[in-house]
């Protein structure tokens, strides 16, 4: 049996450990274009400073010895012959007898009208210390696109004491969330610690003067030294596309991770899966739906059987000094009930939408102390409605649960209770 | 073999000397009275005693069969060792991803690093479960 995984990220990780945990013996290769080990990408705004990539590495250096993988790094997959079961690269061909596919997803990056300079974007190391290079003598950055990337580099790169242009072009940063109260927050944050954040505002073009950029928008023209792009991501498919795999809005996988093709799995931000509070397919780029996607498509390809857990998106983020944690879906339709609390002094912000007596959504601002508790209700899909006031208004607590759901959680969490 | 710390409501009292007892045996003199009373810096304990109503009990790390944690750490820094679920705090840069995702409620936040149970390691039974006075907290090995 020869493993071939594509890909290093969380999702390739995951996978090696799945597969490990089953067959410590069989050959698994990994081919990834970055010439670099496993790193976290959550952590890649530290590359900005002065720290080096050790300092964000996702595993020890060891950890390809210890698990015995052969790594090809710093070559790129250009496409593969799933009939004859071989992947192609620019010079050299690998034969696989189970594949995995985690190449991830790259930056959305808008052509500015009229603009030939640069335009940086900010999602592998590459392009972090692309960026970071052309900083040295640039004091002026416009950052463009009000989502989690784009809202932590503007902090980032306020705190290295540069002046940020942030500039969204809906109501409030953060707005996929679909949750009006939180951009707010958020916008209010990010202004009174000193960033620029222009909302409501869309780029018509821009032009290089020198060695400054004006950028265009609607209203004005904005004088700034160079553009970082962080208008989302997507699935990188490229070396698939004239295939017969499967593609809508990523690779889709079934509940076992397994793609239309025999053999082939897919994990991570490549892949679209089923999400069971938007009862569609979605593309959920999160590091916990990488890892555990390839966690067990590790353990499917290996022999075993393993079955995802429902997948939503779900994370926890500081913006400069407000701590965060929403889980589900926080946009409500109409026969959903959403109950909040706010307390303004204390800066605590919490919201859980409720559809049909189950939690499907959870926000939690301020203190996000135990949110784990929420998430399991909401991965669960248990029924809240005798205790949603509670789970609202006091500290997250387990024991207000009723004993017969508290017991059931702690058994399916762990093995041969006695 | 996996290390548990069981909590039987029928018999918890609320004493919350799990939670004293804890905190001593992570202090740093290890000494009840200078742990309590001199001791500036110290963590708040690994366990958390709860209640409602009539119905209370303490609740620590459940040593997950498949944890949630370890998918969820942004670093890699949380891992099985000698059957208990580690935090190596060298590598946790606090980023709370496990505190999102632990069904218990388990994990907590200190200075910049996450923290939990430990289910003392270095002693044969946790110390929590042997101060229980009314033998509500049960350690199991399997
Ligand atoms: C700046 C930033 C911040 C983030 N913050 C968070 C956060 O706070 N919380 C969160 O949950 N998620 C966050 N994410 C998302 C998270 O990092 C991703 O979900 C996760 O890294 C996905 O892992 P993956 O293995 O699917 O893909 P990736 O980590 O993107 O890895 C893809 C791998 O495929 C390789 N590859 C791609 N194409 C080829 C090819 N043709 N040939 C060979 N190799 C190839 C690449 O070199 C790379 O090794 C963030 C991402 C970024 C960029």
């Amino acid at each position: 049996m020869k493993y071939v995984i594509i890909g290093n990220g969380a999702a390739a990780i995951g996978a090696i450990e799945g597969i490990r945990s089953n067959d410590k013996k069989s050959e698994i290769v990994l081919l990834s274009k970055e010439n670099c080990i496993s790193y976290s990408k959550p952590q890649l705004y530290k590359m900005l400073n002065e720290e080096n990539v050790q300092n964000i590495y996702y595993r020890n250096e060891e950890f390809y010895t210890t698990n015995n993988v052969s790594t090809i790094l710093g070559k790129t997959l250009i496409s593969v012959d799933f009939n004859k079961k071989i992947l192609l690269l620019e010079d050299d061909t690998i034969k696989y007898d189970k594949l995995l596919i985690a190449t991830g997803a790259k930056a959305n990056v808008p052509k500015l009208k009229g603009f030939d300079g640069e335009t940086y974007s900010f999602t592998n190391i590459d392009e972090a210390l692309k960026l970071k290079e052309s900083l040295v003598n640039k004091d002026k950055i416009a950052v463009l696109g009000g989502g989690l990337i784009g809202v932590k580099l503007s902090e980032y790169l306020h705190k290295m004491g540069k002046e940020v242009i942030l500039i969204v072009s809906s109501k409030g940063v953060l707005s996929s969330l679909g949750d009006e109260k939180i951009s707010q927050i958020l916008n209010n944050e990010i202004i009174e610690k000193g960033v620029n954040l222009l909302l409501s505002t869309k780029i018509v073009g821009a032009k290089k003067i020198d060695s400054k950029i004006e950028l265009k928008l609607e209203k004005e023209n904005i004088i700034c030294e160079a553009i970082v792009s962080c208008k989302g991501v997507k699935p990188e498919v490229s070396p698939f596309e004239k295939t017969e795999l499967s593609i809508d809005q990523g690779i889709k996988v079934d509940d076992h991770m397994k793609t239309n093709i025999d053999d082939v799995f897919a994990a991570g931000d490549v892949t679209e899966m089923y999400n069971s509070i938007e009862d569609g397919y979605c593309n959920i780029p999160i590091l916990p739906n990488a890892y555990g996607g390839g966690y067990c498509a590790g353990i499917n390809m290996s022999g075993g059987d393993a079955k995802i857990d429902s997948v939503y998106p779900m994370n926890s983020l500081q913006i400069f000094d407000v701590q965060m944690i929403t889980m589900g879906l926080l946009s409500s339709a109409e026969k959903d009930e959403v109950i909040t609390m706010f307390d303004s002094k204390k800066r605590i912000y919490r919201k859980l939408v409720i559809r049909e007596g189950k939690l499907i959504g959870a926000a939690l601002l301020g203190d996000i102390d135990r949110a784990g508790i929420l998430n399991n209700i909401i991965k669960c899909n248990l029924d809240v409605s005798a205790i949603k006031e509670e789970l609202l208004n006091s500290k997250i607590n387990f024991y207000v649960l009723p004993r017969n759901m508290r017991e059931v959680i702690v058994k399916s969490y762990i093995e041969g209770i006695k | 073999m996996k290390r548990r710390i069981i909590c039987n409501e029928d018999f918890c009292i609320g004493c919350r000397l799990c939670e004293v007892h804890c905190n001593v045996k992570h202090s740093k003199s290890r000494d009840i009275i200078l742990a309590y009373k001199y001791e500036k810096e110290k963590e708040p304990s690994r366990m958390t005693f709860e209640q409602k109503e009539q119905v209370c009990g303490s609740i620590v790390c459940m040593n997950c069969k498949d944890p949630l944690c370890i998918k969820a750490c942004s670093m890699g820094a949380i891992k099985i060792e000698d059957g208990t679920v580690i935090i190596d705090t060298d590598r946790c840069v606090g980023c709370w991803m496990c505190v999102m995702v632990c069904p218990f409620g388990a994990i907590k936040r200190g200075d910049k690093k996450a923290f939990k149970c430990d289910h003392c390691h270095d002693e044969e039974v946790p110390i929590c479960v042997l101060n229980c006075p009314n033998k509500a907290l049960m350690y199991e090995a399997d």
